[in-house]
């Protein structure tokens, strides 16, 4: 890895404390109330759709459609109150992209920011099904040495399960 | 316009060393051990049309400095990182004539000032040189790298008129037929963008500049800046992965980045710069190749835009 030699340390050097303002605090409050009652949380307008499934101790979320400048902050919202239950024992996140056609820097951003979250909750964010373009995106972005790449959401969740993943962050 | 790179690296000049042209040299000779070569002009048209650029080619080591060119008119000079003593060398060969620069800075960090105490025609009595830039410190920084004890010829004995002028971000101002306009950048000690602007083309020098991806107000604001330009040289350093991690707020940005906002802004060509000093050549090639993809990939329904990789020695017109 020319680039990062060590790229695992990305989500423990630059920690930063997470401040939301009030507005943020009632948004976030909202589409947490939202995700509870309705499986399908939704930004139609936006093109980008967010569908939450529990499996153990994780949560698979099927995010569909674009990325981009203009979802990104829906995006950013919609994740808050998923992250905010991940911790080392239960809601670990499986962001399966498989339905994403494009992701650009901004959305990029929000993954990285969702992960630092993470990180120091004890909790993780994986990524899975990525193809063809969005693929190539986090190639080229070299998000793939940064953030842990499943092909699918089932094997995301068979390295998520306790002992494998403990075998895999002591690797 | 005549766009000639003398520097494209960023941060500290850097310089191919034995190990790097060895190895260049082991690959070039394997390639070619597969035909015979059997004169000077064979060899040259297969280091051209078979060896990768990484190979061939190298980006070279000196600091920011680009040169725009137009018959009739004095050079521009952008930025005074090492890369402006190979410009000066050029012009003292020529026939001696008392000749006028025009220099516009980005902003005062070393590797865009400190080609200056080796640019030759700041020497010469009769030369003019006018240094424009809307960063407040340009000549306090001038003066003070060329003061004892780091430097033998104080900035008061250089033989050549110097003037600074002082420009306004977002203010159009004529510098010697060449329409110019500043904006300010997100760089630690503030830099400015350029918008140069001549018959009918438009270039933009965008070097040591953050993008944070956090408000979207400020990629619309240099979309409109780098609105239709023809060119944009653009400060591509880092990954986007460790711009927004390990090196956010270190004041650079990315491939990624720079393609994005040409999209956004209907810009025709962009370049590359500022290269990370710890890249060999391999690893600058891949970044070009990156995004040379990824505009392929996103291009949509949006006329292409091309995209190149600034090296020391490059020269292209506007
Ligand atoms: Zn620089
Ligand atoms: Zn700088």
């Amino acid at each position: 890895m020319p680039f990062l030699a060590h790229p695992r340390r990305l989500f423990t050097m630059s920690r930063r404390p997470n401040i939301m303002g009030a507005t943020e605090q009632h948004a976030r409050a909202r589409l947490f109330a939202r995700a509870q009652a309705h499986p399908l949380t939704t930004a139609p307008d936006l093109g980008m759709n967010i569908t939450d499934r529990r499996t153990g101790n994780a949560v698979v979320l099927e995010v569909t459609g674009r990325v981009d400048n203009d979802s990104a902050e829906a995006f950013r919202l919609l994740l808050v109150p998923f992250l905010r239950h991940c911790t080392a024992d239960e809601n670990r996140i499986v962001l399966d992209f498989s339905g994403v056609d494009y992701i650009s820097s901004v959305g990029l951003r929000v993954l990285m920011l969702a992960a630092k979250q993470a990180k120091t909750q004890g909790g993780t964010v994986v990524v899975a099904g990525l193809h063809s373009v969005v693929k190539e995106i986090f190639e080229i972005s070299r998000f793939n040495l940064v953030f842990q790449c499943f092909d699918s959401a089932r094997d995301a969740l068979a390295a998520a399960a306790p002992p494998t993943l403990a075998a895999r962050e002591g690797a | 316009m005549r766009v000639r790179f003398w520097g494209t690296r960023g941060s500290i000049p850097v310089a191919l060393d034995a190990a790097g042209l060895h190895a260049k040299l082991v690959e070039a000779l394997l390639k070619a051990s597969e035909r015979p070569l059997r004169s000077a002009a064979e060899a040259r048209q297969f280091i051209e049309r078979e060896l990768d650029f990484s190979i061939s080619h190298t980006f070279g080591g000196a600091s920011p400095c680009i040169e725009v060119e137009r018959p009739g008119a004095a050079p521009l000079i952008l930025d005074l990182g090492s890369g402006v003593r190979g410009l000066g060398a050029r012009d003292m060969a020529r026939a001696d004539r008392p000749r006028t620069y025009n220099v516009i800075m980005s902003h005062m960090h070393w590797d865009h000032i400190m080609g200056f105490p080796f640019f030759a025609p700041a020497y010469v009595e009769g030369n003019h040189i006018r240094i424009f830039g809307c960063h407040a410190e340009i000549e306090h920084a001038l003066r003070r790298q060329q003061a004892a004890p780091s430097f033998p010829v104080p900035f008061d004995r250089l033989a050549a008129r110097i003037e600074f002028i002082g420009l306004e971000p977002g203010r159009r101002y004529d510098i010697d037929g060449i329409a110019v306009t500043g904006m300010l950048q997100a760089h630690s000690g503030e830099s400015y963008a350029y918008r140069l602007e001549h018959g009918g083309k438009a270039l933009i020098y965008a070097t040591d500049s953050e993008h944070k991806l956090e408000d979207p107000r400020e990629s619309e604001a240099f979309a409109a800046f780098f609105r239709n330009a023809d060119m944009v040289i653009f400060d591509a350093m880092y990954s986007l992965a460790e711009a927004v991690s390990i090196r956010e707020d270190w004041g650079h940005s990315s491939n990624v980045v720079g393609v994005e906002l040409c999209q956004l802004a209907g810009a025709k060509h962009l370049v590359l710069f500022h290269h990370e000093p710890a890249y060999d050549d391999a690893a600058i090639t891949r970044i070009w190749r990156d995004a040379v993809r990824l505009e392929e990939i996103t291009r949509g329904e949006r006329p292409p835009l091309r995209v190149s990789a600034a090296y020391d020695g490059l020269e292209m017109d506007v």
